[in-house]
């Protein structure tokens, strides 16, 4: 592999960076043109010219000073955050927070999270929950019985990082072994170029979800039905559950769409339902798509999760119990 | 409007927005986001190192990145950056006021609602 580490230095030169933070951006910097170099090799350049190729992402001698000067450190060393009082004192932080905070609740009435708790445990992967409740002072959550829907998450205490999503491996094994939940969903992000040839191509938000999701959420589609458990697998059937304001926008609200067949990113979808108004999750969703994933496929952590508990199941015992799985998981892993 | 043209506007009205979008479902590394970027806008945007490790060392000190080394057997270790609770509240903040753009535009230049 080529030594990257002079042209990056010679980069460098003159922003007087201290030697561990000059080391540490030469290694990350290397380390990509390390991947650049192999991808470029792998697409059948000659060494010379992967080479060539790959320093073009350090562009001429002075745009990487210039780009990094713009990177200030605060005077005092901390890290500026959230929470951070700033120059108006400890209510001036405090002000800036709840606006924000409000102002989120305000857009997002219906997904305010509050973090309940979070595993602390050793080991790569690991269940985190949050309550899912509601802006105090706004209208309740449009799914059945709240309280008792989870936000599910995981966690990388190791690593240091509190959120990093759901595998499919830790996804469907919560869901098949858990005893503390009447269900579990999970769903991803994503949108696509929505065409058909009755309306105008637009991008849409069409987020792939588990069939679970509306049991889970206790709702029921307002027309046609839901995703079936043999489309929400690899190679199932492209179907599509179009959103209550989509339906209306795109589709004037037509009660013999079901059946209709439109395109994403060029692949064809057939709808089979369209969705409550309610359906706030995922997050500006426009429509659904089934998930499909492979259940023995850890790929990466790219999953939300919701959860209804049991009657009467707490959220610790729902905790231990993801805990639970996650260390039999851990400790025999057979994922791919 | 030529390739050029989308590649310079978007980045710089957008380039935070991109990143924070693609570290909401986990952590990423540097090359992982620079790929994404590309192959997710099919080649209309791309960030070249020079311009994506100073930005992403910029929304670290803005405290909606963290930046960690993680260290996998085998492997040498490398640099993930995951979203902050900072980091989420401004990504949600930065997406309502794309989309409100996106519309506006849409409204100006759409043929239906002319």
């Amino acid at each position: 592999m080529p030594d990257w580490s002079q042209p990056i230095r010679q980069r460098l030169h003159g922003l007087n960076l201290e030697g561990s933070r000059e080391a540490e951006i030469i290694e990350e910097l290397s380390q990509h043109l390390d991947d650049r170099y192999r991808d470029l090799l792998s697409s059948g350049l000659s060494e010379e010219g992967a080479v060539t190729k790959a320093l073009e992402e350090l562009e001429t001698s002075d745009v990487l000073a210039r780009e990094l000067r713009k990177t200030r450190q605060p005077s005092d060393g901390r890290r500026a955050a959230l929470g951070d009082n700033g120059p108006g004192g400890i209510f001036s932080g405090f002000r800036h927070d709840l606006k924000v905070s409000l102002r989120i609740i305000v857009q997002k009435p219906a997904f305010a999270v509050m973090v309940t708790g979070i595993l602390a445990l050793g080991i790569a992967s690991n269940a985190a929950i949050f309550s899912v409740f509601n802006g105090l002072f706004l209208r309740p959550l449009p799914f059945a019985e709240p309280p008792r829907l989870l936000d599910l998450d995981e966690t990388a205490p190791k690593w240091d990082l509190t959120y990093v999503g759901i595998s499919n491996f830790d996804a469907y094994h919560w869901m098949w072994g858990n005893a503390a939940f009447n269900g579990m969903a999970f769903f991803g992000h994503g949108g696509a170029n929505l065409s058909d040839g009755s309306v105008a191509s637009q991008r849409i938000e069409a987020p792939p979800v588990t069939y679970t999701l509306l049991d889970v959420l206790g709702l029921k589609p307002v027309l046609g039905r839901n995703i079936l458990p043999n489309e929400d697998k690899p190679g199932g059937d492209n179907v599509i559950l179009l959103g209550y304001d989509l339906w209306q926008r795109l589709y004037r609200g037509d009660r013999n769409i079901l059946g209709h067949v439109l395109k994403l990113d060029g692949k064809p979808y057939t709808v089979v339902g369209i969705l409550p108004r309610e359906a706030a999750l995922p997050p500006n969703a426009d429509a659904w798509i089934p998930l499909a994933a492979d259940p023995n496929s850890s790929g990466s952590y790219y999953l939300s999760g919701v959860g209804r508990l049991k009657h009467g199941v707490t959220i610790d015992q729902a905790r231990a119990d993801l805990t639970r799985i996650s260390q039999v998981l851990h400790q025999n892993p057979t994922r791919q | 409007m030529s390739e050029q043209s989308i590649q310079r506007d978007l980045k710089k009205g957008s380039a935070e927005l991109l990143i924070l979008s693609l570290l909401q479902a986990g952590p990423r590394h540097g090359y992982e986001i620079s790929k994404l970027i590309e192959a997710r806008s099919r080649g209309a945007v791309s960030f070249r190192v020079a311009s994506l490790y100073p930005l992403l060392y910029r929304l670290e000190d803005r405290g909606l990145l963290q930046g960690r080394w993680v260290e996998k057997t085998g492997q040498r270790r490398r640099r993930y950056y995951r979203l902050t609770g900072a980091g989420r509240k401004i990504l949600i903040q930065r997406r309502l006021g794309w989309l409100a753009f996106v519309e506006a535009i849409h409204h100006i230049t759409g043929d239906e609602y002319a």
